[in-house]
């Protein structure tokens, strides 16, 4: 059984109470200013979520070995970028930018409810989008929530063959698109369970959400998206 | 008093293939009955075609006298089903949002789904884990949380599938103590399987399935021959041995 480092801890945490929403707008808000930052800035802008990280004592055994995927991506980018520029400081401020990113985003799921967040992307949307923003809503959600079933999935299928004496690094290029292929039909037959359980219960995409209230916590979120905005200019 | 479920002479073929045919039976309000057959017997396309997740082929389903067979939201929402693999049935992230979900489907208001919510959690025994994640509830307790989920949404019939496959005893005992619990209550019970050890004496129908075919139907007490005419293993000599609890 995988580990599942997607799922909200569930703490009396500051984090943890505040609107989704403006949890949302916070890392739209700081992925923005990390993409457009000139490189010597990256590892300063990489502190404040490492900072939280370590404030919120993430497992950090857990989020490396699951996070794996993440890593070799941000090796493969270090990879690219030294090809291309021959800068190997270049090369990593570019995966230290997309490490920042992905902890971020790590960060948000651990302190909130993928249902949370689903409502609060509806909300953001209603006005636009009405009925098709809860449709949005949905769709985030169930991919949320789908995360653990596919890491499972991979997990299972990947000891099923080596259990029965598959050498992955015999045949590294063939062993893995062999693998993607079990890995997928497996998940599609999952997924088909999975839209019945739904279907079972009467689950509905269009379904209105709840939505959460505002509180004086947010105000201390929208204090520093207007900071960070501020000092977006200082930061090209 | 209408049947909680009747069934007449349905039929489902997919793709050419006849999986089940000619099947009638009807399950009295609060009774227990078990659907008895081999693997690949058609017992689970039986009861996703009951619950509307496929379309019959031919014949009736009626619910308390009322023809359903064309109303598959009705079906949706006045059958439960609790599938095999209790894995897949789980969607949400803590033991109490996972019951809640149906209700909530349901529309109905914030103070009835946490009422619901509570009252099934006691009954499956899973108050005290209401706030832990699903995947990390043993076999017996996560097939209990699937049968939450469904008894929450107050259906009039509730049936599962293979509620006894792939556990433990002692994870058996507690799902059969519930289902146990389940009919003093009233609710009408409807489950398959294919072996009917040591819990046979709780239920009080038993159809029996062969080859997409209803072989037999009678009453509990009476079906033992049949059942090991059907090649069903009964091992206990008396009906009365064939429970899990004692
Ligand atoms: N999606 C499907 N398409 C075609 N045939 C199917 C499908 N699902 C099951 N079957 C066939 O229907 C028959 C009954 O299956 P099932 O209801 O799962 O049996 P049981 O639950 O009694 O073991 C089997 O022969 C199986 O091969
Ligand atoms: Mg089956």
């Amino acid at each position: 059984m995988a580990q599942m480092i997607f799922l909200t801890r569930d703490k009396e945490a500051f984090a943890n109470h505040c609107h989704a929403l403006g949890k949302l707008i916070l890392l739209v808000t700081y992925c923005v200013l990390l993409q457009g930052a000139r490189p010597g800035l990256v590892p300063v802008l990489v502190l404040p979520p490492l900072a939280f990280a370590i404030w919120r004592r993430i497992p950090v055994r857990s989020y490396l070995s699951q996070g794996a995927l993440f890593i070799i991506i941000a090796i493969l980018m270090a990879v690219a970028v030294y090809e291309e520029t021959g800068d190997t400081q270049a090369a990593l401020y570019e995966a230290l930018r997309f490490t920042a990113l992905v902890l971020a985003s790590l960060l948000l799921l651990d302190c909130t409810h993928a249902d949370d967040l689903a409502s609060a992307l509806s909300q953001l949307l209603y006005p636009i989008f009405r009925r098709y923003s809860f449709l949005a809503g949905s769709i985030v959600q169930l991919t949320l929530s789908m995360l653990p079933l596919v890491m499972e999935t991979a997990q299972g299928v990947r000891e099923a063959r080596l259990a029965r004496g598959e050498r992955m690094l015999r045949h590294p290029i063939r062993s893995t698109s062999a693998l993607a292929a079990s890995i997928l039909m497996t998940l599609l037959d999952r997924i088909e369970h999975w839209a019945d359980a739904l279907s079972a219960r009467l689950y509905d995409p269009y379904a209105r959400r709840p939505w959460q209230h505002f509180s004086w916590r947010d105000i201390v979120i929208a204090l520093i998206i207007c900071a960070m905005l501020v000092a977006l200019p200082w930061t090209r | 008093m209408d049947a909680a479920l009747e069934v007449q002479d349905l039929s489902l073929s997919i793709d050419g293939k006849q999986i089940y045919k000619d099947i009638s039976f009807s399950l009295a309000q609060g009774s227990f009955t078990v659907l008895c057959g081999h693997n690949g017997a058609g017992k689970s396309q039986l009861l996703r075609t009951l619950k509307g997740l496929a379309k019959p082929s031919s014949g009736r389903i009626l619910i308390n006298g009322l023809d359903v067979t064309r109303k598959k939201k009705s079906r949706l929402s006045s059958i439960g089903l609790v599938f095999q693999d209790a894995d897949f049935q789980i969607v949400g992230e803590s033991v109490e949002k996972d019951v809640a979900f149906g209700p909530i489907n349901l529309g109905w208001s914030e103070d009835r789904v946490d009422k619901a919510v509570s009252r099934t959690l006691a009954m499956m025994g899973l108050e005290d884990k209401r706030r832990q994640r699903p995947q990390t509830l043993s076999g017996g307790e996560k097939r209990r949380l699937a049968i939450a989920g469904v008894l929450a949404m107050e259906p009039g019939l509730i049936m599962l599938d293979e509620p006894f496959a792939n556990l433990d005893s002692p994870s058996t005992m507690s799902v059969l103590k519930a289902l146990a619990d389940l009919h003093q209550a009233g609710q009408s019970l409807l489950v398959t399987s294919h072996e009917v050890d040591r819990f046979l004496a709780h239920t009080d129908r038993v159809l029996i399935l062969e080859e997409g075919r209803l072989v037999y139907q009678g009453p509990s007490k009476d079906s033992l021959d049949a059942l090991k005419k059907a090649g069903v293993h009964v091992p206990g000599p008396a009906f009365e041995e064939l429970t899990w609890l004692r």
